[in-house]
């Protein structure tokens, strides 16, 4: 079992490599630590940001983008993105599930989930000065994409597939996402909604977000 | 870094302070980055593995459990998030060269880093289990009841399985001509 000395006298001659040197950079910035546990379900205040920063251009053209994903079953009711249309409005109504904010060089991001009209309402607003590539990914969420409404001026791209969606922005963007639970989904605090934040083909962050259904 | 140091800097990062997080940060991102580096393969991955290590890390800071220790912990995300990126990776992905380095460089750090590409050739071509035991136990100077702590094994598993990694090792760096002359 003990070590072989010519395993440990070639490897101990192989040198350590310094890590890139923005890399310290990347990790600090990729960090916003938070010393108390985000607000749960009816302890929200709608934060002042979202009205500030993303107010005015959604007033001027919010909604010009609605997209449905189901043509076969039209939606009704609860969760229905045509009765939630005039709720739409950024950190209005609804209750705050979970939220993350995102800061890096020249990025600036914000999600928050929310539950309203029982439907689940995910909300992203970006400000980057350089494309900012942004994945959802739904697999482990128990939820499917219901519908999304972008503001103005819209995205760059949105590219939506079964239980993913990758868009780009630049500047300052608002996206509204509409997702419905999967028959198949169970009770379970470990749902996740996974975030991956990039730009310029480096990963800047990866953040979950949980539903709590 | 002992353990109450590290406790009093995680306790500080609970509060929101930045600058403890400067500290576990620039403590531990070479090693990390050095051990995903040998694990990958690749500088890039290797630079993501670990920046997504410390964030998943100090995601969960609140969780911490003081009767265990950080780096265990933090050994076993970017452990983790390498042998994912590995199976993410397109296989036909070239590896870097690990020295990168320009043409004016001594005889004594071509040497190094002809021995690090050679190194990293072989480790590359062991089973991602291995390779991680392998890194755990040379490249990071972690115990054996580290390493248990950090792949969740029983500290008797490490060893046997380290005992057959090393003999694959041994095997693989003779196959390339890597001696310990």
């Amino acid at each position: 079992m003990n070590d072989d000395p010519e395993i440990a006298s070639i490897l101990g001659r192989v040198p350590d490599l310094e890590p890139p040197d923005d890399l310290h950079e990347r990790i600090m910035s990729s960090i916003s630590l938070r010393p108390a546990k985000a607000p749960r379900p009816g302890a929200h205040i709608p934060s002042p940001f979202v009205f500030l920063r993303y107010g005015a251009a959604l007033a001027a053209g919010m909604l010009l983008a609605v997209l449905f994903f189901e043509n076969r079953t039209p939606l009704a009711g609860p969760g229905d993105l045509s009765a939630l249309v005039g709720t739409m409005a950024p950190g209005t109504g609804g209750e705050l599930l979970d939220s993350h904010t995102f800061r890096a060089d020249g990025i600036e991001s914000r999600a928050r989930l929310q539950r309203r009209d029982g439907a689940l309402v995910l909300e992203l607003g970006i400000d980057a000065d350089k494309p900012l590539d942004l994945s959802v990914d739904l697999t482990a969420s128990g939820a499917r994409l219901g519908g999304l409404v972008q503001g103005q001026p819209p995205l760059e791209s949105i590219e939506v597939a079964a239980r993913t969606l990758h868009l780009r922005a630049v500047g300052r963007r608002h996206l509204t996402l509409l997702l419905h639970r999967t028959d198949d989904a169970v009770v379970d605090n470990n749902r996740t909604i996974d975030l991956e934040f990039s730009s310029e083909g480096k990963l800047l962050q990866r953040v979950s977000l949980t539903p709590a259904w | 870094m002992d353990k109450d140091r590290e406790l009093a800097l995680v306790r500080d990062c609970q509060k929101g302070d930045r600058r403890a997080l400067d500290s576990l940060v620039r403590h531990f991102e070479k090693p990390i980055y050095n051990a995903a580096f040998r694990m990958l393969g690749n500088m890039d991955e290797a630079a993501d593995v670990t920046q997504t290590a410390f964030m998943r890390l100090f995601e969960n800071i609140d969780r911490f459990n003081p009767e265990h220790r950080l780096f265990s912990w933090i050994y076993r995300i970017a452990v983790n998030e390498a042998i994912d990126q590995l199976k993410r990776r397109n296989k036909l992905q070239p590896l870097d060269d690990p020295a990168g380095h320009d043409g004016d460089v001594s005889h004594e750090s071509v040497a190094a880093s002809q021995l690090s590409s050679g190194v990293q050739a072989v480790l590359m071509e062991l089973q991602e289990d291995q390779r991680a035991l392998i890194v755990l136990h040379y490249f990071t100077d972690c115990s054996y009841r580290q390493i248990a702590s950090i792949l969740e094994l029983p500290e008797k598993t490490v060893k046997s399985r380290l005992f057959t990694a090393r003999k694959q090792l041994k095997s693989r760096l003779q196959q390339h001509g890597i001696d310990g002359a």
